[in-house]
This record gives structure tokens, sequence and C-alpha cells, in this order.
């Protein structure tokens, strides 16, 4: 079985058993993969694990594995952290969009597909999330993902009448058809959000932002009274898109996190 | 190929389901038990037997106990306004061989871990609050395992203490080398933790 080397990020972490943990990650290279890594938690005398301390969520590192598609798990042979995320560790909430990041990973993008751009957008936006700079860094990454993914919704103009988002007093988002509607057009659409166009402005503003190495410069800063409403608006979205559930967007949404 | 009969098989089985013991490891347990005296065999069934239906968990701080109180909640020479918060009953038992700690534990029998479907509601800590609400408890040590989950945790944990009883002093656990380690086999995190955590000599 031949060997891979490639950085990568945990999603996601389950224990298999006393020894072993089957790992969900992201690698730059080779896209979503999932790897068991056998005797994790087992240390040597001197301190010595086979994991350099063991596997977290959302821990970057130099990983080598067995590149087998075929095979229902490869093993893990190395894990060498370079991003251990103290500062996010401090701090709840950015914990909880730190993970709420890798699951919407896990939930969007298909095991084996690379995403060389999108790899660097989330190893970017968990540093950021530790910051000040979260709402809006958590924000633009979840845009770049639904880009990345092919399923952006249409948030510019209304899905009915085409009027520009820029011109509407009121707006809605039809979660069953992916984009939003005008004041006048919403009633049209039943299972619908509404939302204030001048958050969609917002949007559009991330996403014609110019970009260095990828990460949007200069992002305008956003309070949760800005973003609550757009990661809900999203979330339902994301729901919809996947028929899947999404775990922590109760946790980010909720007023206390 | 040859087969064990039902009940052989069954046993096994059963050992094999445990954790750390493979098949050829739960056929050589079976064989043991099969060739030792019905007496000596049944001893481990009532071994069984005696701690699922006498062990329940402590009813001020979920410990495993033999009854009402657990044997470190009814010992009055435990300092009982000093509460270390872990995850589970056998961390209790890893810092109680440490022997130095002489407050009381409250065990949260599991940690928040969201993507894996637990929520704050399916741990202890509504038990903790209602001890705090007592006014006896004056520092909280949060002993939640070193990890993103039990980080998590723990901050939940501080955020609602601290809401509702601002007097209670709140700490956790430090983190950094392990004693008997060696330096280079570290890894960043712990290294980063090691010398923001320095002490004085
Ligand atoms: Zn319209
Ligand atoms: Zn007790």
């Amino acid at each position: 079985m031949p060997l891979v080397a490639d950085r990568c990020i945990c999603l996601r972490k389950i224990e298999f058993s006393e020894t072993s943990q089957i790992l969900t990650l992201f690698a730059r290279q080779g896209g979503v993969v999932r790897v068991i890594a056998k005797g994790a938690h087992r240390t040597t005398k001197v301190g010595a694990s086979k994991f350099g301390g063991g596997i977290d969520l959302l821990d970057v590192a130099e990983a080598v594995f067995s590149h087998a598609p075929h095979r229902e798990l490869p093993p893990l042979t190395e894990w060498r952290l370079t991003e251990g995320h103290r500062e996010l560790r401090r701090n709840l909430r950015a914990i909880y969009l730190g993970t709420y990041a890798a699951e919407l990973v896990t939930t969007l993008v298909h095991e084996h597909d690379p995403h060389v751009e999108l790899f660097d957008r989330l190893e970017q936006s968990l540093r950021e999330v530790a910051t000040a700079r979260r709402e809006q860094a958590f924000l633009a990454f979840t845009l770049d993902l639904l880009r990345e993914t092919g399923l952006m919704p249409e948030l510019n103009a209304c899905i009915n009448c085409g009027q520009p988002m820029s011109r509407v007093a009121r707006a809605a988002f039809a979660i069953d058809r992916g984009g939003v509607a005008c004041g006048d057009c919403a009633p049209n659409f039943s299972r619908r959000v509404g939302i204030d166009p001048r958050l969609l402005r917002v949007v559009q503003t991330i996403l014609t932002l110019p970009r260095l190495a990828g990460q949007p410069q200069r992002l305008p800063g956003l309070t949760r009274n800005q973003t609550d409403p757009l990661n809900r608006l999203l979330a339902e979205h994301i729901r919809f898109s996947s028929a899947r559930e999404l775990r922590l967007a109760r946790y980010i949404l909720a007023p206390s996190a | 190929m040859a087969s064990y009969t039902q009940s052989i098989q069954n046993l096994i089985n059963q050992f094999a389901s445990l954790p750390g013991i493979g098949l050829r490891s739960a056929e050589r347990i079976a064989f043991h038990l099969l060739k030792q005296k019905p007496e000596d065999a049944l001893m481990l069934a009532e071994a069984i037997r005696d701690v699922k239906t006498r062990i329940r968990h402590c009813s001020v701080c979920y410990n495993l106990s033999e009854g009402e109180l657990c044997n470190i909640c009814s010992d009055p020479s435990r300092d009982q306004t000093v509460v270390c918060v872990i995850e589970q009953p056998k961390d209790l038992l890893a810092l109680e061989t440490a022997g130095s700690f002489r407050g009381v534990y409250h065990v949260l029998l599991g940690r928040i871990a969201p993507l894996e479907g637990m929520e704050p509601g399916d741990v202890t800590i509504d038990a903790l609050l209602a001890r705090l609400e007592q006014g006896q408890i004056r520092e909280i040590i949060m002993g939640t395992n070193p990890n993103l989950e039990g980080d998590g945790t723990a901050l939940h944990i501080q955020n609602e203490v601290g809401r509702r009883f601002p007097d209670v002093q709140l700490t956790r656990l430090a983190r950094g080398l392990a004693a008997g380690s060696n330096i280079e086999y570290a890894n960043k995190s712990v290294l980063a933790d090691a010398i923001s955590g320095r002490q004085k000599m």
C-alpha cells in the first residue's frame, strides 16, 4: 500500500476501541478521508506517544497514511502537530464556530474530492475565529464553502422578478428554492425565512472583497446581530440542500454561546 | 469445519465483545472456565451480578458507590468546600492515586460533544448547580480532559457557574509537561502550555 504525506485538519474523532480512534481528516491534497489511528492513546515511559501526544478535533498536522481508496479504513502512520489552536480553546464561541466549520465541511465535501483552496480557507479561518474577528471570518468561510461546493444560494436578486436586493426594502429567503425573494414576491413561497436586505448587501460586499492567498482582505467587522440572521438562513439552506441535520447550528445560534 | 456448541460459542462471543479481548483470547478464557470446578467458574458470574445489582451512582457526586453516598462524600476528613469536576469515575480513581487532593468531586458522566450528539443536558451539570445552590462550595476545579471537547465543557460550566455564583472561585488543572517524560517528545501544544504555565522556583 503506498503511503501519502499530506497536511491534514482533524474534522471528527470517534473513539473506536480502548486504543484506536477513527478520524475524519480534511487532507489538503486528498480531500476528506477517513483513517484509523491505532494505538492513539498509548505512550511510552518517556512520554513519547505514537501520534505526538494524541490527535484532537481541529488539530492541523503533517500526516502520513496509506492511500487506499478501495479500502474501508486505511491506517494513519504519522501525525506531526503544526497547530493545536491554544487561543481558540480558551473561548467557547470560538470552539463552537470552529467545530461547526468542521461539521459543514464533512457535510458538504465528498470523500476523496480534493479542495486545496477550501482547505487553506479552513486553516486560515480556524485561526481567525480565535480572534475578535471571529464573526465575519466565520461568515466569509461559510460563503466560500458554499461557492466551492457549488451550493451558493441566490442572494443578489429576487428569484421571481429579478429585482436586485440593493433596491428592495423587505426580503425573504425561500428555503426550498435556494434563493431570496423581494417583499412583493415572498408570499409566493411557503417555506421562507424573513431577512433584512441590508444584511444581503453585507454578503455581496464580502464576496467581492480583494483576496490575498485566497483570503478576503479588509473584512467588515460584524456583530452577532448581523451574523445570526445570516447564519440561520445559511443553516436552513445547507440542511435543505444536503438533507442532513447540522448538530452545531443550534449551539452557534444560542444567545449565550 | 467443526463449530462449537451454541452455549460455548455464546460465551466466546461475550468475552470477545469486551474491550481489549480478541477472538483467540476469548476462546482461551472460555476453555479455562470449562475446565474449572463449577463453584470456581460461577464466582465470576456472581461477581458480575454483584456489581450490576449493588453499584450505583452516589447521590451527591455521581461517583460509583455501593450506598447512597460514595466513600469520598461520606468521609468527614474531606474538604466539602472544594469540588473537582471530572468527566468519568475512572478520572476520579486516577486523581485519587495521586493522593494529594483533599476536596471532593463531581462526576459529569460524560462531556459536551456536540458532534456526537452529547448535549449539556446529557451530563450532570444541573446537579452541580444544585450543589452550589447550598452555598458551601467556595472553589470549583475544572478537571475535564485537556482536549477540545473537555475544554468546551469546562468553559460552558464556567459560564453557568460564573453567571449564577459569582463568588465561587473557578480554577482548572495545570497542563504541560508530564513528569518523567522528555521535552524532545512533547508536542507543540504541550510545550506552549508548559511555558505559559511555568512556576516560580
Ligand atoms: Zn420579486
Ligand atoms: Zn460522592
